[in-house]
């Protein structure tokens, strides 16, 4: 690379030699700004690295991309899951999946790709739930310093949605208000009146992978990993050993799942944190019969009144929940930490 | 560039006047206006007066390509007076607005323009509305956004960085993707500087993020399909994804606000808009858009996630919770 002899067109004062140029540069003794004229400065090398956001913060790398990681947000069966964010100033809040053993890896593989498939569906409502969705970033292995690479896949954060039904069972050992209980089982059924819409189930619907958000009422699904499309009529490609009572019994059987499985398995975590037991369906005596009633014939697909459509099951709530409560009325909820 | 003073009245009763006229009357240019024309400019300045001791630059790139010009007529007979009063009102106390437009640089007869930074509501307008709406754009999902990034990362000095090291904010509206390369050739056409090779898109927002806080606002969440992906990779949480383009000026004092430390989180912005009348329905639509961005500042109002003390990556020999068949 040539570098010329640069001098200020003010004074005649040399210029520091050639840094990075900004296309123009203002001259030290006279405060003349000079520009670069055609023909003129060098090409400048790339800028310096800036410094590392918090670098005693472990690095792993996904796809090329690197993430300081924040740290642990929870475990599941198959993997664990971390808040992480891109390593730069522009940068993304993210939601980094490990799978935990090597027999799990396919799976983290397969929930990016059936996420990727329903965000692409054109089912009635996708604008709007395809927002609630995880929203994949990446996927790879990932590599840190040392170590084996380990499958993992990278979703964007979603702000808010950081309880799991679990931990509000944790926050309400009694069980939750049955009002808010309404407004959760509502959010989970639209969402999968639209999965079961495109085609598939979700086939995972657990307490760990229900995340409420207590201010704006919005209840998302996680753990896409077991979902499938039901007219494939294969069974589930994984179930959780900890949360058997939670599945229809003819699932462990190795029956193909349906929309009435996810259906199902909705009023068990429903039972559950209500407080009551999810393999039989029975509530505290503080829920309200209409609401108690629907939970028990709902958890057992068998079950003559049961139903398998989404919308339908909701229109029953909504029924049940006018005549346990009245018309619907805004009711607060919280959680620890939330004001 | 930057004298004059702004009032808020003068340019809310300049706005409301041509509310209702159509927007060829307002934007009346069918070519490029010869001083918006970027061939030979050196820099764009944002320079501190004594009239505007603390000034702090910020641009607006606007993608005049067919589907996009909304938002600048949007921007002329509405809602600008808003931003700046907002911006006022929130402690920003010398705003300099420079106007961009940005099409395609392949297919449009006018790529790229470029205003100056001004103070004045009155200057401030006549560079939005000298601003060709060509209506043109790019064939395959790509846009030359490139070549506004490059012009504000490469000619423009703003004192608010020279002398206070505080970045301006660079706002850039549009639905497609950039071209991977800032073109050696096209830059020697439109701004007649030397470029010794082809730039890297990336290499283009890692100068401009040094200078500015940039921003990717996309109208509306129809389009965010193809581009919200390209974009993310190049700027992650600043991709804005809002749902109606009549946001967009809502959306760009609230990012001011936060990064400012105006607004505190959002539910202070929240409050803000309750105050400035936004009806609830456009209220949740600005919040929403703005959360993922506020998350990253650790400003969405909501409590921090609940993290458990150990951040090691699993090592791939722990054993599996699934039953399998």
């Amino acid at each position: 690379m040539d570098y010329e002899l640069l001098k200020c067109p003010g004074c005649g004062a040399k210029f520091p030699p050639p840094a990075y140029l900004w296309g123009a540069l203002t001259c030290e003794y006279c405060g003349a700004t000079a520009v670069a004229a055609t023909g003129g400065w060098p090409l400048a090398p790339p800028p310096r690295p800036e410094p590392p956001f918090a670098p005693h913060l472990p690095r792993a790398t996904v796809a090329g991309v690197r993430y300081a990681v924040l740290g642990r947000l929870g475990q599941g069966d198959g993997s664990e899951v971390f808040l992480a964010r891109r390593d730069a100033r522009l940068s993304e809040r993210v939601v980094l999946k490990v799978a935990r053993a090597q027999e799990d890896a396919h799976l983290v593989a397969r929930e990016f790709e059936v996420v990727g498939e329903l965000l692409a569906s054109k089912a009635q409502g996708a604008e709007h739930f395809s927002r609630l969705l995880p929203q994949p970033v990446a996927q790879g292995p990932v590599k840190d310093p040392e170590g084996t690479p380990r499958a993992a896949a990278v979703y964007r954060w979603r702000s808010g949605f950081q309880h799991t039904f679990s931990e509000v069972l944790d926050a309400y050992p009694t069980g939750v208000d049955p009002r808010a209980a309404v407004w959760m089982w509502k959010r989970v059924l639209e969402l999968l009146a639209f999965v079961h819409g495109s085609g598939y189930v979700h086939g995972a619907v657990l307490p760990p992978h229900l995340l409420v958000h207590p201010r704006d009422h919005g209840v998302v699904l996680v753990g896409w990993s077991s979902a499938l499309r039901f007219a494939s009529r294969q069974p589930l490609p994984a179930r959780s050993q900890r949360h058997r009572p939670f599945y229809p019994p003819d699932i462990w059987n190795g029956a193909p799942p349906t929309p009435a499985t996810d259906l199902a398995m909705s009023a068990r975590s429903l039972v559950a944190v209500l407080g009551g037991e999810p393999e039989t369906g029975r509530v505290p005596l503080s829920v309200p019969p209409p609401l108690a009633d629907l939970l028990k014939c709902q958890v057992n697909p068998d079950h003559r009144e049961a139903l398998d459509d989404s919308w339908k099951l909701r229109d029953r709530l909504d029924a049940a929940a006018k005549d346990a409560f009245g018309p619907p009325r805004y009711t607060p909820f919280t959680l620890p930490g939330w004001g | 560039m930057g004298h004059g003073s702004y009032s808020y009245e003068a340019h809310e009763a300049m706005t409301r006047a041509r509310s209702d006229r159509p927007v060829q009357e307002v934007f009346t240019q069918v070519h490029c206006h010869p001083l918006m024309d970027p061939r030979g400019v050196k820099i764009r300045e944002s320079r501190d007066s004594p009239a505007h001791p603390r000034s702090l630059g910020i641009v607006f790139a606007l993608d005049v390509t067919g589907s996009m010009g909304a938002i600048p007529d949007l921007l002329a007979r509405q809602y600008l007076p808003t931003f700046m009063k907002t911006l006022l009102d929130s402690g920003v106390q010398d705003p300099q607005v420079l106007f961009m437009a940005v099409g395609d640089a392949n297919h449009d007869r006018a790529p790229l323009q470029v205003g100056q930074f001004e103070s004045a509501e009155r200057q401030m307008d006549q560079w939005l509305t000298w601003t060709y709406l060509e209506g043109g754009g790019g064939e395959f999902g790509v846009e030359s956004y490139e070549l506004g990034m490059y012009f504000a990362a490469r000619h423009t000095q703003m004192d608010c960085w020279a002398k206070r090291q505080h970045r301006g904010y660079f706002f850039m509206t549009g639905d497609e993707r950039p071209y991977p390369y800032v073109s050696r050739k096209q830059i020697g056409e439109l701004i007649g500087a030397p470029l010794e090779k082809d730039l890297p898109t990336e290499q283009v927002v890692d100068e401009l993020q040094r200078t500015f806080e940039p921003f990717f606002l996309i109208p509306d969440l129809d389009r965010l399909r193809h581009c919200e992906r390209a974009w993310r990779d190049l700027l992650g949480d600043r991709v804005i994804s809002m749902e109606n383009p009549v946001d967009t000026v809502a959306v760009a004092a609230g990012l001011v606000g936060l990064c400012e430390g105006v607004f505190p989180d959002l539910d202070a912005l929240v409050r803000r808009l309750e105050k400035e009348n936004m009806p609830r329905q456009r209220l949740g639509a600005v919040v929403r858009s703005l959360t993922p961005f506020a998350a990253l500042l650790e400003r969405d109002g909501v409590p921090k996630p609940r993290l458990s003390g150990s951040a090691d990556l699993p090592t791939g020999e722990g054993s599996s919770g699934y039953g399998r068949r």
